[in-house]
C-alpha cells in the first residue's frame, strides 16, 4: 500500500497491468496520454504489476489487467480494458 | 435492513456493471491477465490468447485459401460457417449463407438425400459422394462431397463439417471422354461389322509389326486362331520364298512411313499357298508418328493363275509365231494407227515395236505390189471384203522376202468398221521351194516329151547322118551334090546336138561318170576356152589347193563350163574378166552364205564370174528355164543354162547364182565330193585308125538304122553279121563257125533285150565284146540316166565317126587286156 506522492493533487489514478503484455501497455500509454491531455494540472498515476502484486489487486477488487483505478475523488471508479475508448476514460474519471 | 438492502442492490448492480465490462474487455481481446479466484494467482491471457489466435489463424488461412468449399452445420442442419471459396463456387455473398438449412443448397429432388447423409452423419459415419449443388443463379456445381461429423470433447455430435470438390471442370472432361469413349466404340464396332463384311482379310498392326487385329477371314482362311497371329504370328503362313520379300518390303514402309505393297503366298488351313496381294497404309499422329499400320490381304490367285496362264499361252503364241515367222497387224481407222507384231517388225528387219505410218505399211511392199495392196485394203476399209495375197516386201536390208498377209475388218457392235486385222507371215522359203518345184515340174514335162520323141528321133538322124556320110564318101572331089549333101550331113548334126541337150537338159541322157579332179579339166579347158572368148576377155582360173575329187562325167562338166563361158561372153559385148575359181567347201547347217538351194555338206565348188550386165530379178527366177533366153531371136536356143542345170543335177550337185545388175554374175556349181581315187586319164588316147578287119554281130531292130551302120562298118572293113533281133542273132550266132570279136546291140527291142541277148551269148563266145547302143536312159543297163561302171555305150544317135571310133576304142580294149 503505497502513499500518494502530491495530497494537493486532485485526480489519483491506480493501474494494474500484467508485465508488458500488448493491452498492459497499450493501457499505460493510453492511461498517460488521457492525462497529461485532460488533467495537465494536477494527477497522480500509480502503475502496479499484477504478476508481482496478485493480493494487492485482489484488496482493491481487480480480477483482471488491465484495470484503472480512480482512487480520489471518491467514489473509487474501475475502466477495465486497455483504454484505448477515450471517451469512455474521460466519463469514468470525470464521473461523480 | 431496506437500506442494506439498497445498498446491496447498488453493489450487484456495480458487479454486474463491472462483470460486463469484463465480459466486453474479455471478447474484445483487451485482457491480458485474469486473478484465478481460487488459487489467488494471477494467470496471464496473452500468451495462451495469442497461441490460440496463431492456430486459428493457421487454420483460417488455410480454410479460406483451399480450394474446396469447406461450411459446417449444427445439428439442426443449419449453416453455422462458410469459407470464401464456397460462397464463391455457389455465387453467394460471404457470410450470406450462415444461418440457412443446409439442404437450401442442394436441389429439391435430393433433399431427401441430404437428410439421410445428416442422420448418417449424426451417427458418425464419414462419407463421400458426387452430386449436385445448386448456385444463387439456379446453376449446377458438380461436386465432389466429403463430410465427417464434428463432436465436442466428451463426444456429443455437435454438428457436420461438409466440404465440396468444384467438379464441373472434371466432370465436364469426364463426360467429354465418356462420349469420345462411347464414338470410339461405336466406330470400331461399326469398324468390326465393316471388315467383318469385306471379301479381304483385314489387319491391325502396331509399328514395330505386331499384330493387334486380324477379322474372321484371316481366321478361316489361315486356320489361325487370334491368339497364334497376335505379335509376329501372323508371318507364319507366309511361304518360306516370299518371306524376305515381305520383309523387305515391310522394312521399307517403315522406314518411308509409306504405303506396303507386295504379292505373295499365304499357307491356307488345307496347306495349299495362294497368292494375295498385301497393302498397309501407315495411321499417323499430327507430328507424322506411326501409330499403327491398317491393311488389306486380297486374294489375287484366280488374277494370279489367269496371268500365268495368258503368259503362257503368249509365250507359246510368240514360239508358234517365231517358228512359222507369222505375226499379226492392226490398223485403227479411227487415227490410222498401224501396230505390227514383234514378228511383223522381225520380218521387215526393222526393230521389235516399230509403229510405222499406214504409207510407211504400204511402201515396205516391193513396188510392183503396191497398188494391189493399196486397192484390197480400201475395199476391206470401205465393205469389209477381206483380203489373203501372197506378194513381196523389200526389207529394211533390201531383201525382196515373199509375204502372205491376210486382212479383215472388226466392226463395233453398230456394225461400222473400226480397224482393219490380219496376219502376215513370211513364206519366202516356201515361196522359192514353189518355185523350185515348178521348175523341176515344167523340166519334167520337157524331158518326158523329148525322151519320148528321142528314141525314133534318134534312129532316124542316125539314118540321116549315116547316109549323108556313106553319099558323100561315094562322090568324087568336085561333084556338085556334094556341098548339098554335106549340108544335109551339117543339119543332122545340129539336130542331133539339139536333140542331146534336150535330153541333157531332162537329165535324160546317159552320162558315164568318173572319179576325176576339177582342176584337170578346167585347165585342160583353158586353150580351147581363151580362143571361144576372144581377145576383149581376160580369163583368170584360180585353184587356191588342191580340188578334191568328184565322180562325173568330165566330157559333161566340160559342157557346164562351155556353156557357162558362153553366157558370159555374150553378157560382157565390149569385154571385162571371167574368173573360173575351183575349190573346196565345206557347208554347215551354220555356215553363213549358203545358198538355200544347197544342203550341207562337203563340196567342190566350181564359181565362173563375169564382170559383165549382171541380170534383174525377173531374169534370174527364170534363168534356167528351157527356151527362155535374153539373146537375140536366132542366137540362142534357151538351152545352154537349162542344160548345165540338167547336168549338174544329174551329177547329185546343185547350182546357184547371185548377180545384181550392172556388177556381173557369179555362178557357182556344188559338186560333191568324193574319196575315191581318180582314175588316170580323163579319156582313152583316139583310135589311131577307124578301121577294121574284125567280126561284129550287128543286132539292131530298126531297119534303117540297121542298114546304114552295117555299111559304114563294111566300108571301113568289118565283117558284119546283121541281124534284127535277139532270137536271130542267137541262131547266127550258133551257126557262125569263126570268132564273133564283138556285138554291137540296140539296148531296147521286142522280145529280147540287147542286155538279154549278152548274158545268153556270153557263155558260147566268152571273149567276145560288147557295145551297146541307144537313144534312151532308162532301160536295162541304164539307171536314171547313169550308166553301169565297165560297161561300154554309144548314144544314139550315132555319127559314122561317132561309131566307128566307138567300135575301135572297145575292139583295142579288149586287145590291151
Amino acid at each position: 500500500m503505497g502513499k500518494p506522492k502530491t495530497s494537493k493533487a486532485g485526480l489519483r489514478l491506480r493501474l494494474y497491468v500484467a508485465g508488458n503484455a500488448p493491452n498492459s501497455v497499450s493501457a499505460i500509454s493510453n492511461a498517460r496520454a488521457i492525462c497529461a491531455q485532460h488533467f495537465p494540472s494536477g494527477h497522480e498515476i500509480e502503475i502496479v504489476d499484477l504478476l508481482e502484486y496478485p493480493l494487492r489487486a485482489l484488496a482493491d477488487g481487480v480480477v483482471v489487467t488491465p484495470t484503472l483505478l480512480r482512487l480520489s475523488p471518491l467514489p473509487v471508479r474501475k475502466v477495465i480494458g486497455n483504454l484505448s475508448d477515450v471517451a469512455q476514460v474521460l466519463l469514468a474519471l470525470a464521473g461523480k | 435492513m431496506k437500506a442494506e438492502e439498497v445498498l446491496h442492490a447498488e453493489d450487484v448492480e456495480r458487479q454486474l456493471f463491472e462483470a460486463k465490462e469484463i465480459i466486453a474487455a474479455l471478447l474484445s481481446g483487451q485482457i491480458d491477465a485474469v486473478v484465478d479466484s481460487k488459487t489467488r494467482s494471477p494467470v496471464l491471457l496473452s500468451k495462451a490468447q495469442d497461441a490460440l489466435r496463431e492456430s486459428e489463424e493457421r487454420y483460417r488461412r488455410i480454410v479460406e485459401t483451399t480450394d474446396e468449399g469447406i461450411w459446417t452445420i449444427d445439428t439442426e442442419g443449419t449453416i453455422t460457417f462458410v469459407n470464401g471459396r464456397l460462397s464463391e463456387m455457389l455465387g453467394y455473398a460471404a457470410g450470406e449463407l450462415v444461418g440457412k438449412q443446409s439442404s437450401h443448397l442442394e436441389r429439391e429432388a435430393a433433399q431427401a438425400n441430404t437428410a439421410a447423409r445428416v442422420e448418417r452423419s449424426r451417427q458418425g459415419s464419414s462419407e463421400e459422394a458426387e452430386l449436385a449443388f445448386v448456385r444463387k443463379d439456379g446453376s449446377e456445381v458438380w461436386t465432389l462431397l466429403k463430410t465427417s461429423p464434428i463432436r465436442n470433447t466428451d463426444g456429443t455430435y455437435v454438428g457436420t463439417l461438409a466440404m465440396i470438390t468444384d467438379r464441373t471442370h472434371h466432370k465436364q472432361a469426364e463426360k467429354a471422354r465418356h462420349l469420345a469413349v462411347e464414338a470410339v466404340r461405336a466406330s470400331e464396332a461399326e469398324f468390326r461389322l465393316l471388315t467383318e463384311a469385306m471379301p479381304q482379310i483385314v489387319w491391325i498392326t502396331r509399328p514395330d509389326g505386331a499384330n493387334t487385329y486380324f477379322n474372321q477371314r484371316w481366321m478361316d482362311y489361315t486356320g489361325l486362331t487370334l491368339e497364334e497371329s497376335s505379335g509376329d504370328g501372323w508371318t507364319k503362313p507366309f511361304h518360306p520364298d516370299d518371306k524376305p520379300l515381305a520383309w523387305q518390303a515391310w522394312q521399307n514402309a517403315t522406314a518411308t512411313g509409306g504405303t506396303y505393297s507386295i504379292e505373295c503366298r499365304l499357307r491356307g488351313a488345307d496347306a495349299t499357298y495362294r497368292w494375295w496381294l498385301i497393302r498397309g497404309v501407315p495411321v499417323k499422329d499430327a507430328s507424322g508418328n506411326i501409330l499403327k499400320w491398317f491393311g488389306t490381304c486380297t486374294d489375287i490367285d484366280a488374277l494370279k493363275q489367269g496371268e500365268a496362264r495368258l503368259r503362257e499361252s503368249e509365250g507359246l503364241l510368240r514360239i508358234a509365231g517365231r517358228a512359222a515367222r507369222l505375226g499379226g497387224w492392226s490398223v485403227s481407222l479411227h487415227d490410222l494407227h498401224v501396230i505390227w507384231s514383234d514378228e511383223v517388225c522381225a520380218i521387215h528387219e526393222v526393230p521389235s515395236g516399230t509403229a510405222p505410218s499406214l504409207a510407211q505399211a504400204i511402201e515396205a511392199y516391193a513396188p510392183e505390189f503396191r497398188g494391189t495392196v493399196r486397192e484390197k485394203f480400201e475395199a476391206c476399209v470401205r465393205d469389209g471384203t477381206p483380203y489373203d495375197l501372197e506378194l513381196q516386201i523389200v526389207t529394211a536390208t533390201n531383201r525382196r522376202v515373199w509375204v502372205r498377209t491376210i486382212g479383215s475388218a472388226e466392226r463395233s457392235s453398230s456394225g461400222a468398221i473400226t480397224s482393219l486385222r490380219g496376219a502376215f507371215q513370211d513364206i519366202d522359203d516356201r515361196r522359192k521351194l514353189q518355185d523350185q518345184f515348178r521348175q523341176a515340174q515344167k523340166m519334167e514335162a520337157v524331158g518326158r516329151l523329148a525322151a519320148g520323141v528321142a528314141h525314133d528321133f534318134n534312129n532316124l538322124l542316125s539314118v540321116v547322118l549315116g547316109f549323108s556320110e556313106l553319099a558323100i564318101d561315094g562322090l568324087k572331089p568336085g561333084d556338085p551334090l556334094r556341098a548339098d549333101i554335106e549340108e544335109i550331113r551339117k543339119a543332122g548334126n545340129r539336130a542331133t546336138a539339139l536333140t542331146r541337150q534336150l535330153l541333157a537338159f531332162s537329165r535324160q541322157q546317159v552320162l558315164e561318170p568318173r572319179v576325176v579332179n576339177l582342176n584337170d579339166i578346167v585347165e585342160a579347158m583353158k586353150p580351147m576356152l581363151n580362143r571361144l572368148l576372144g581377145e576383149d576377155i581376160d580369163l583368170t582360173v584360180l585353184s587356191p589347193g588342191p580340188a578334191g575329187r568328184v565322180l562325173v562325167d568330165p566330157s559333161q562338166v566340160e559342157q557346164v563350163v562351155m556353156n557357162f563361158a558362153v553366157n558370159a561372153r555374150d553378157a560382157m559385148p565390149t569385154g571385162g574378166v571371167l574368173t573360173i575359181e575351183t575349190s573346196n567347201v565345206t557347208l554347215d547347217e551354220a555356215y553363213v552364205g549358203r545358198p538355200a538351194e544347197v544342203p550341207p555338206g562337203r563340196f567342190v565348188m566350181l564359181a565362173v564370174t563375169d564382170s559383165g550386165l549382171g541380170m534383174t530379178e525377173a531374169t534370174r527366177a527364170r534363168l534356167f528355164e528351157p527356151f527362155f533366153t535374153t539373146k537375140e531371136k536366132g542366137k540362142g536356143t534357151g538351152l545352154g543354162l537349162a542344160t548345165v542345170f540338167g547336168i549338174v543335177q544329174q551329177s547329185g550337185g546343185y547350182v546357184s547364182v547371185s548377180s545384181e545388175l550392172g556388177h556381173g554374175t557369179t555362178f557357182k556349181v556344188y559338186l560333191p565330193r568324193t574319196d575315191r581315187v581318180a582314175e588316170t586319164s580323163l579319156s582313152n588316147p583316139p583310135a589311131a585308125t577307124m578301121n577294121g578287119s574284125e567280126t561284129i554281130l550287128l543286132v539292131e531292130d530298126e531297119e534303117q538304122v540297121r542298114i546304114v551302120a552295117c555299111a559304114i562298118l563294111r566300108r571301113h572293113g568289118y565283117n558284119v553279121l546283121e541281124t534284127s533281133n535277139g532270137g536271130e542273132a542267137y541262131l547266127v550266132s550258133i551257126d557262125f563257125p569263126n570268132a564273133i570279136d564283138l556285138l554291137l546291140t540296140d539296148v531296147v527291142m521286142p522280145r529280147m533285150s540287147g542286155r538279154r541277148l549278152a548274158e545268153q551269148l556270153a557263155p558260147q563266145r566268152p571273149k567276145m565284146r560288147v557295145l551297146f547302143a541307144s537313144g534312151y536312159t532308162d532301160d536295162a543297163i541304164i539307171h536314171h540316166g547313169v550308166l553301169e561302171a565297165g560297161v561300154a555305150f554309144l548314144q544314139k544317135p550315132f555319127t559314122p565317126q561317132a561309131l566307128l571310133r566307138k567300135v575301135r576304142d572297145v575292139l583295142d580294149a579288149a586287145a590291151a587286156k
